[in-house]
């Protein structure tokens, strides 16, 4: 760095005339409209000095100069010493004089010394000496300067090996002042104790430093001198702090800390410390306080906070850790094993609580929201984070095969299903595009569309979907994320319930022209086989009436489909019965069994078990859960003997002539809704088969195409192909049962290789 | 026995050699052959003109080896036997004549001819494969071998030179009752398996197209390696 020495508002105390001289004007007023003609002429002869003039001269200056060295007043006029000086500079003196002037400066400058060579002096003191001797002397060659201006104008200036008279007194204290290794090591050193003692919490005198560190600064040993060992000691202290509090205290108040220490570095900079002196400091204090503690402050801290959504604090350590080279790598590495240890625990249930396993999906969304929030408040929507945080979601759903995809799809359903109050449109809009994000990440998608399916149906056909806006805005969602495939068949439910409406009506119509069987109204809807879950079909005995009315249905839509085949099926049908009770009439609106035993009563006031079960024909299990819900539930409208919450083959039902109810239409079909554990594993069995038979197709197909093909390349063809996650070993278990069945076998000789058997 | 005695006689004379009339040579021994050959088989034959389990016995015990020893499989292997446990008269007596044998005792001289062409790697390949359908022809319509048969017809055939592997095999098998028997698939490629794979089983690549019974028997072996391993520590 190198100062210009004709700085002169730089360190001195006083402000300075900026040397401009002014001369008279020569030109002369003229009157207006008049020439006047001047005529210069030479002197006769060349004018000459007095004999001692410039001795006599110089000691005039001489005192002059001493006056202003001692602080005394000076006799002469400014304006004479500034003449005298330009006199002799024009008689060519010059050398002579600045040489004199040189002399007469460093013996003053050299005097100076000795105040500091002394023993035992205060620090502080000691540079407030230091300081006044500085100002003192800026300011001393500042007025010697302006009397020898002209010198300095024109000897310096013509002159390139001399330097101007500022320079020329800088040099002089570095060389008898600052460069004596005592003086210079006890400045050194004082300003660093004032620095030591100011970062350890004191008051000091800022103005001191600032005015001293400038001094350095001018006499350009600041680098060598002072920043050296200023940003040595920085390490030391800021080194043996930053692990003695790593293990004081936690993490926050660390990170507060260090937060507090580069704020205060920051105002040394502004207020003492020189510009250059940033870029070293501060990337000094990032290292020994965040860089070497990195790990640590990742592992005992993220954790926690993250856990507890502490904002501020990790905002704070988003802002602090970016400072340092990988900083915020290693903070967002952290983050996904966060995320990953968090989500795992959510997703997997390893002592099958199934209480658990309800809350999930609700879990997964408030993890996501959470884990948004976090992102885009305290890391500023840093792209590697948020990557982190779809690699991290993606692996730990997946960690635990079909259950999520299960889940979500449960979870669907129920905020589609009629009677969910709780959000409006709009809120059901934004819950359903979250859940889409979950979908996303799953590997296994079938297993979902499996259940969905199966879910929809159920709304569909007893009538408890909510509404259809919502029910088509999440199959467009499903549309847009997997592709028409995988919704047509979902679509195709949606048809025919519109189609069945249609029919419905005509078939209504054809009714007023038929006579209808007993005093019942029947509604049918057609599904579509292969739109639809595959229902079991279950032979129950009927009431002569409902078959009468099937067969009418029957012959009637054969007439305008001639070429279908209709198969009733019985589990999907309810009913609602108009029942006479002591209270009063009500309405129950039941499922098909239900009603198949409910009509038993009207024939008969006692009936057992075994009873039931001849009569109606309905499957032993099914019959259990059928009768318990129509005896042991919330409406009880059949008592059972004896009294109990489960039903055993041995218990008698009677009608339940005292049932009381505050509505009049009562629901007890809900059995309908529910979901069995056995459906439940029947549907995951259902999509592994599916799979495997995905898998058989893929192989054959593969071979078919190729003829001949080694087992490395199919079975990563393999993987190109199907859409859910296999291993490889469930592949070769494929391969050999398709080579069993004779569709390929291995080659004789080289047994990697497979061939197609046409 | 008798009948045995009067054709001994006749197997002592030697062939007559005529070198520029070999094909005659050969019809003349071939033509006594035939009639010898024939008559053995009616020794053993039962109603129905065949041989069967009983007769095989039979034939057995005057060939002085057990109907389960190796070379009676090699022989129904050169019989072309299409039925275990049964050899048609066709069977034996064109196999007699493929052996060049028209009695016990000759059918005896050839067993180790027959036992040194089936060491020969590429032939023992094709009786290996050959023995398992063989074997499933006990039961009619059976597509694959019970795990305790194929440990037997394993045993049999590899009598001549078990592979060290073997015991270590029939372990994991026993030890796995839900392994629901041995498909051909995995019996031809158990042979390679001996071959390839080294008897510590480490450069074994269950990436490769080995059975999966074979990936299970080998992730199995290095699940009680480790076992061991760690209780040695």
């Amino acid at each position: 760095m190198n100062d210009s020495p004709k700085r002169a508002n730089f360190s001195a105390l006083t402000s300075q005339s900026n040397g401009l001289n002014r001369h008279a004007s020569p030109l002369v007023n003229s009157k207006p409209g008049t020439t006047r003609k001047l005529i210069i002429k030479n002197f006769k002869e060349k004018p000459k000095l007095p004999d001692n003039y410039q001795h006599e001269t110089w000691l005039k200056l001489k005192e002059a100069v001493e006056a202003i060295h001692t602080s005394h007043s000076i006799k002469a006029s400014l304006e004479e010493l500034y003449q005298a000086v330009e006199n002799l500079c024009s008689h060519k003196v010059s050398t002579a004089l600045y040489d004199e002037l040189k002399l007469v400066c460093e013996c003053h400058v050299r005097s100076n010394i000795h105040q500091f060579l002394g023993d035992c002096v205060d620090s502080e003191q000691f540079l407030k000496h230091m300081n006044v001797c500085w100002q003192d002397h800026c300011r001393q060659m500042i007025m010697i300067r302006s009397i020898f201006l002209f010198l300095d104008r024109t000897y310096v200036l013509q002159n390139s090996a001399v330097a101007s008279i500022w320079d020329m007194g800088l040099e002089l204290f570095r060389l008898h002042i600052i460069s004596n290794n005592t003086v210079q090591t006890r400045t050194i050193d004082g300003l660093l104790m004032l620095i030591e003692r100011e970062r350890n919490g004191e008051a000091i005198d800022r103005q001191l430093l600032k005015n001293l560190l400038r001094m350095l600064s001018d006499l350009q040993i600041y680098q060598s001198s002072f920043e050296k060992k200023f940003l040595e000691k920085t390490d030391c202290l800021y080194a043996a702090e930053g692990q003695r509090l790593m293990q004081e205290r936690d993490v926050p108040e660390y990170l507060s800390h260090v937060d507090k220490r580069l704020h205060e570095e920051n105002e040394r900079l502004l207020h003492y410390l020189d510009q250059t002196t940033r870029k070293p400091l501060i990337s000094r204090v990032e290292y020994q306080l965040l860089a070497q503690h990195l790990s640590s402050i990742l592992q005992k801290g993220v954790e926690q906070l993250l856990e507890m959504n502490k904002i501020s604090i990790l905002t704070l350590m988003y802002q602090l850790l970016g400072r340092v080279k990988d900083g915020l790598k290693e903070m967002c590495f952290t983050f996904a094993i966060y995320l990953k240890k968090k989500g795992k625990l959510i997703v997997t249930n390893p002592e099958g609580d199934i209480e658990k396993d309800k809350d999930m999906v609700q879990q997964l969304l408030d993890f996501k929201d959470q884990t948004e929030n976090i992102i885009n408040t305290c890391f500023a929507k840093n792209e590697k984070f948020v990557n982190a945080t779809k690699e991290s979601f993606e692996y730990f759903i997946n960690q635990r095969q079909n259950k999520p995809a299960e889940l979500i799809a449960k979870y669907v359903d129920s905020k589609l299903r009629a009677g969910n109050k709780e959000a409006t449109e709009e809120e059901l809009e934004r819950l359903l595009d979250k859940i889409m994000v979950l979908f996303r990440f799953i590997h296994g998608k079938d297993v979902f569309e499996a259940f969905y399916k199966k879910d929809l149906a159920k709304r569909l056909l007893v009538g408890k979907s909510a509404s259809v806006d919502a029910e088509k805005s999440m199959l467009s969602k499903l549309k847009q994320e997997c592709g028409g495939g995988f919704t047509s068949k979902l679509e195709g439910m949606f048809k025919d319930m519109e189609l069945s409406k249609d029919i419905m009506l005509a078939f209504k119509q054809h009714m007023t022209s038929v006579q209808a069987p007993g005093n019942i109204e029947m509604t049918v809807n057609i599904l579509t086989m292969g739109h639809w879950p595959t229902y079991i079909p279950m032979d129950v005995h009927i009431p002569v009436e409902m078959v009468k009315f099937q067969e009418i249905f029957k012959k009637f839509y054969l007439g305008k489909h001639s070429g279908r085949k209709l198969q009733w099926q019985s589990t999907l049908g309810h009913c609602v019965l108009k029942a006479s009770f002591a209270e009063g009439k009500k309405e129950l609106q039941v499922s098909l069994f239900q009603t198949l035993c409910l009509l038993m009563f009207n024939d008969g006031s006692d009936f057992s078990f075994e009873e039931i079960k001849q009569a109606t024909a309905i499957e032993e299990s099914e019959l259990r859960r059928t009768l318990q819900s129509l005896a042991c539930g919330k409406a009880r409208v059949l008592a059972k003997m004896p009294k109990g919450k489960d039903v055993d083959t041995r218990d008698i039902f009677r009608f339940n002539d005292d049932f009381k109810h505050k509505l009049c239409r009562i629901k007890i079909n809900q059995i309908q809704m529910k979901e069995t554990p056995e459906e439940n594993t029947s549907t995951t069995e259902r999509v592994f088969h599916d799979r495997q038979y995905q898998v058989d197709a893929a192989i054959v197909r593969i071979m078919k195409t190729r003829k001949t093909l080694s087992h490395t390349l199919l079975i990563s063809e393999l993987y190109n192909q199907l859409k859910f996650p296999v291993k490889p070993s469930d592949l070769k278990k494929r391969i050999e049962s398709l080579i069993d069945r004779d569709y390929m076998e291995r080659d004789k000789d080289v047994a990697n290789q497979y061939h197609y058997v046409a | 026995m008798s009948t045995s005695r009067i054709f001994s006689q006749y197997s002592k004379l030697p062939p007559i050699r005529k070198p520029h009339n070999n094909n005659d040579t050969k019809r003349l021994s071939l033509e006594c052959s035939e009639g010898q050959v024939t008559a053995l088989f009616d020794l053993y034959k039962n109603d129905e003109d065949c041989i069967d389990e009983e007769g095989i016995v039979k034939f057995c015990n005057d060939l002085g080896v057990k109907p389960d020893d190796f070379i009676v499989l090699v022989l129904a292997w050169k019989f072309n036997a299409e039925l275990m446990g049964r050899f048609t008269r066709t069977e034996f007596v064109s196999g007699c004549k493929a052996i060049q044998a028209h009695s016990i005792k000759w059918i005896q001289s050839k067993f180790p001819l027959l036992l040194a062409e089936v060491q020969n790697r590429q032939t023992f390949k094709e009786f290996y494969r050959w023995s398992y359908k063989f074997c499933l022809t006990v039961e009619p319509g059976q597509r694959t071998l019970s795990t305790e048969v194929a440990i037997q017809m394993w045993t049999i055939v590899f009598s001549q030179r078990e592979p060290p592997i073997l015991p270590r095999w029939f372990r994991f098998l026993e030890r796995h009752e839900s392994i629901r028997g041995i498909p051909k698939d995995t019996w031809d490629m158990f042979l390679p398996f001996t071959e390839q794979v080294r008897l510590d089983l480490t450069n074994y690549d269950e990436s490769e197209a080995w059975p999966s019974l074979l990936d299970d028997f080998v992730e199995y072996e290095s699940d009680l390696h480790n076992q061991n391993v760690q209780m040695q520590e």
